[in-house]
């Protein structure tokens, strides 16, 4: 059964997804399958994170050298690649949150001047 | 730049990045299915959602892997991987470009290097632009570059100012004594010889004074090639003494590897300035000098032009009429060259061109046809750029490839031109493959390929990429504009195709009408060979006990048919020659005495070369040095000297051997033509051998069967009666007179081999051109055959379209023919630079060869079917 996609469902803005990334590994290392449900689940299913963008998006933020991949057994036994901010990975989460910050507040003005 | 050395450790890497990436991407995939059979889903169902959200697994484990490769180079890989398949797909058209790559590229460069280095390269001594040639001229026969009386250029040397130093030389030979008995050439030069080219010595020393005065040991320098090959390289040599069958001799020292002045030199001995040369008899050797610090050639003729006036006062019997040229080295060395070597360059840029044309024409054709396959690659999300990069490295495969084995023939094609050792390219053992060269025609080539390759890709706007993928109706007639371009890129190659062919058949004919001038005597089954009887055991009454001996024994062997001896062999350049006066006639004013060859034969001569005794008799055993002195002339003797009259019985004064000797005529020979196939007779004068015995003589022997089967008969028989004496040139006459065309038969050749590639790359491009518009039109063709057109109406349609562009490249090639081929100059002989005849001939095969082009292509039209169009339009 085909799951139904909902229109309402928000396209990503761009450049978000790798701070969406790094803020869930901020919370504790995790693998792909779980940064994506994670990021569903907060987002109470308005953000969805195509597996087509999230896996090149971590490899880049790899090769920034900004998060680190380690293979590890999951809670129920199983084997996968779990990803874990580095150093230079938090540092660049501190910047990328408060640009967001001031990108929100300025798209909100203009949207919906006082 | 930490990121670039994550990259390397990528890349180095990969092996074991794919596998986790798939590994990764499964699991996530299965804990997908998990989740949703948690859901309530049944596990098919579970299975089946999970797939569709992670999508084409290799898909997005190829969009992660893009991520890590450098980014120009991202997909260079797969470019090659790609340009690789097309071209084994496309055997035909791959093959094409690479022969065509590969000969424009090779022979070009190899012709090139040759051109650079005879023409262009400066000598190979220090100032070379200083460096002058110093000829005598007669202007009254307007003989220039006549070679210098010794006593004419001391004068210079003691009048001139404008030279540093002026060097005089002449060809000597010695016999190497031992076990290998060796004739070598070489040179007597005049003490200022190695100062003008301001030559130093690899090992030993130059000539000094002591070297010359009497009672010293001759001395020798070596050239690099004779002590490399006859002495090993011994760097001992310096100092020892050779046996020479003349006697002996010292060597001095051994000269470096690059001096070779002459080219066919062994080595070199002084040339004493004695009393016996201050006669002034005869011109006989070259003059070199090299001019004072700041002093033009130009001046330096005015100077020397003076000077030679003053001596045509002081000395008119000798010198009326002469004056004296003064000729920059450099020019003098290429000047007989030059025209035809021009000539070959320009022969060159032509196929350069059409191999142009030809790569430009296969990668127009090309995309061309692929614009579909580009079209279906742009609707799965290629990028233009990415697209055109894909174009560009099909391009620089083909050119790797094609340039790799250019670079390859043009090595293999310069060894090959050095080795030919041709006599008539001077300095040919300088040249090596110019790297210069050979960058400007891969340059050139590769450029045509990638820029005809990506021109039609690049006019093509993002929007238009996916157009061909839509309806087809507006392909029917295939894409015009492009036919039209690459069918003038066909009319161009066909155009100086026909210009190069007609030069090539213009240059065949023409030797072909040399070669059937009438020489004068008949070279079949003739065979000859030169001895050298020099050294002191030779004097004259040995001279002649020995030839005598040696005819009379080659007379006696099985097989051969007649034998005879001269000095001289016909074709072998001007012989010696002198002024000749009949006694009783008016003596003709000083300058304008008439000139007649001088040689010595036997009687067997004629009659072994069979040409014919006019008049009177030949030699007989009775004319020796204690009878009278008699002599034969030619019919030329009598017409130009005699005005027709008969010669027997009249007495000339020729000054040659002793001055003002007077000899009588005893017969009259026919005409044998001496300098050249191309150039009539002079007067001649022949003396027996037995009262001039010449030190070097040419044995002519008339065979009953094939002359070379003599040759070991020869060489027993020779080495059985002196085994110390080297045989010279043993070949056949009929090898002897083709050699005497080489002048001419290389260039032949050579034009030839250039238009046969010329025409061979321009029916390739036909074939192309033809090949790639049935194909494009094979819809129309089918519809018009659907709707009742015959096989004679495409026929038509297809060889029409090619024959239009061969009229027209015809038609601009005969313009262009009749403009060119006078250059061919020197190499034209008995036909005019238009012949009708070749021209036709020329075209005639052209159109043969496009109409081979043709016939593939209108086959296949023809076998198009109706029905399958139809169908495909349904």
């Amino acid at each position: 059964m085909p799951v139904p996609r909902d229109p309402l469902r928000a396209e990503l803005l761009p450049g978000t997804l790798d701070l969406l990334i790094l803020k869930t590994l901020s919370v504790q290392p995790m693998h792909g399958y779980g940064i994506a449900q994670h990021i569903g689940r907060l987002s109470a299913d308005a953000l969805r994170v195509e597996e087509g963008s999230l896996y090149p998006a971590l490899q880049r933020l790899r090769l920034k050298g900004l998060v680190k991949a380690e293979w590890k057994l999951s809670p129920t036994r199983r084997r996968a690649r779990y990803y874990a901010l580095t150093p230079a990975g938090r540092r660049r989460l501190a910047l990328e949150v408060s640009a967001f910050d001031r990108l929100v507040t300025a798209v909100r003005r203009v949207v919906r001047p006082a | 730049m930490t990121s670039w050395l994550r990259r390397l450790a990528w890349l180095l890497g990969r092996r074991r990045f794919e596998a986790e990436l798939g590994e990764e991407i499964r699991i996530h995939q299965e804990m997908a299915a998990e989740q949703a059979r948690h859901e309530g889903l049944s596990p098919d169902e579970a299975e089946f959602a999970a797939r569709r959200r992670v999508g084409n697994r290799a898909q997005l484990a190829e969009a992660a892997r893009d991520v890590w490769r450098p980014p120009a180079l991202g997909d260079l890989g797969q470019d090659l991987r790609y340009a690789l398949r097309g071209l084994r797909r496309q055997p035909g058209h791959a093959a094409a470009a690479i022969i065509t790559l590969m000969l424009g590229i090779g022979a070009t460069t190899a012709l090139f290097s040759v051109l650079d280095a005879v023409l262009l390269r400066p000598l190979p001594y220090p100032d070379p632009d200083r460096l002058v040639q110093v000829w005598e001229h007669h202007r009254p026969r307007d003989r220039r570059e006549n070679v210098v009386s010794p006593l004419n250029y001391l004068n210079w040397v003691d009048r001139a100012r404008s030279f540093e130093a002026l060097a005089i030389y002449r060809s000597v030979g010695i016999s190497l004594a031992g076990e290998l008995p060796e004739q070598l050439t070489g040179r007597a030069v005049s003490r200022d010889f190695f100062s003008v080219l301001r030559a130093r010595p690899a090992l030993g020393r130059l000539f000094n004074p002591a070297d010359t005065a009497t009672g010293a040991p001759r001395a020798l320098l070596l050239s690099h090639g004779l002590w490399k090959r006859r002495f090993g390289g011994d760097p001992g040599i310096v100092g020892s003494t050779l046996q020479l069958s003349e006697g002996t001799a010292s060597i001095v020292g051994v000269m470096p590897e690059d001096f070779r002045p002459m080219g066919d030199e062994s080595y070199w001995e002084p040339w004493p300035m004695t009393s016996e040369l201050r006669t002034r008899r005869g011109r006989g050797a070259p003059v070199v000098g090299r001019l004072r610090e700041g002093v033009s050639a130009a001046a330096a003729d005015r100077e020397l032009k003076a000077i030679a006036g003053g001596l045509e006062q002081e000395y008119p019997d000798f010198n009326t009429g002469w004056t004296a040229d003064v000729v920059p080295l450099q020019q003098q060395v290429t000047a007989r060259a030059r025209p035809i070597l021009l000539l070959l360059a320009g022969a060159i840029g032509c196929v350069l061109l059409i191999a142009c044309a030809n790569v430009a024409n296969l990668k127009l054709g090309q995309v061309l046809a692929r614009r579909a396959e580009i079209a279906v690659r742009a609707a799965l999300g290629a990028s233009r750029g990415r697209i055109l990069r894909q174009m560009a490295v099909e391009g620089l495969v083909l050119a790797t490839v094609g340039g790799g084995l250019g670079v390859l023939a043009a090595v293999v094609g310069v060894e090959a031109l050095v080795r030919s050792e041709l006599r008539q390219i001077p300095r040919l053992a300088e040249v090596g493959v110019d790297l210069r060269i050979l960058g400007f025609a891969l340059l050139v080539i590769g450029a045509a390929g990638v820029v005809f390759g990506l021109a039609p890709a690049l006019g093509l706007r993002e929007g238009e990429l996916r157009q061909p993928l839509g309806r087809r109706g507006g392909e029917t007639g295939g894409a015009p504009g492009g036919r039209r371009l690459r069918g003038a890129l066909v009319s161009f190659q066909v155009a100086l195709s026909l210009m190069l062919l007609a030069g090539a058949g213009l240059t065949v004919r023409s030797l072909g009408n040399l070669l059937s001038q009438d020489p004068g005597f008949d070279a079949e089954n003739l065979l000859t060979m030169d001895l050298s009887l020099s050294g002191e055991a030779y004097v004259e009454e040995r001279r002649i006990a020995f030839s005598q001996e040696l005819v009379s024994r080659i007379a006696a062997l099985p097989g051969v048919a007649e034998v005879g001896l001269v000095n001289a062999l016909p074709l072998h350049g001007q012989p010696a020659g002198t002024r000749i006066h009949v006694l009783g006639r008016p003596a003709p004013a000083l300058g304008q005495e008439p000139v007649g060859d001088i040689s010595v034969a036997d009687t067997g001569y004629f009659r072994a070369m069979r040409t014919p005794l006019l008049e009177g008799r030949g030699f007989t055993a009775a004319d020796r040095s204690n009878t009278p002195n008699v002599v034969v002339v030619n019919a030329a003797f009598a017409r130009q000297l005699l005005n027709g009259g008969s010669p027997i019985g009249q007495r000339i004064r020729v000054n040659l051997w002793e001055p003002d000797s007077i000899v009588e005529i005893v017969g009259v020979v026919g005409d044998m033509r001496r300098a050249g196939l191309e150039v009539a007779a002079r007067p001649a004068v022949f003396y027996p051998y037995l009262q001039q015995p010449a030190r070097f003589l040419s044995l002519v022997i008339r065979t009953e069967n094939a002359p070379e089967e003599l040759a070991p008969a020869m060489r027993a028989l020779v080495s059985g009666l002196d085994r110390q004496l080297p045989i010279l040139n043993l070949e056949t006459m009929t090898s002897y007179v083709a050699a005497s065309t080489d002048d001419r038969r290389y260039p032949m050749l050579l034009l030839s081999l250039l238009a046969g590639l010329a025409v061979l790359l321009s029916v390739v491009g036909l074939y192309g051109v033809l090949a790639y518009s049935v194909g494009q039109r094979s819809h129309e063709i089918g519809l018009r055959r659907a709707l009742g057109a015959t096989g004679g109406t495409i026929v038509r349609m297809v060889t029409g379209e090619g024959f239009r562009f061969v009229a027209i490249g015809l038609g601009v090639g005969l313009a262009a023919t009749l403009l060119t081929t006078r250059f061919l100059g020197r190499l034209l002989y008995g036909l005019s630079p238009t012949d009708a005849f070749t021209l036709a001939l020329a075209a005639g095969g052209l159109l043969v060869m496009a109409g081979l082009a043709t016939w593939v292509p209108t086959r296949r039209a023809l076998r198009v079917d109706p029905a399958v169009t139809l169908r495909e339009d349904g």
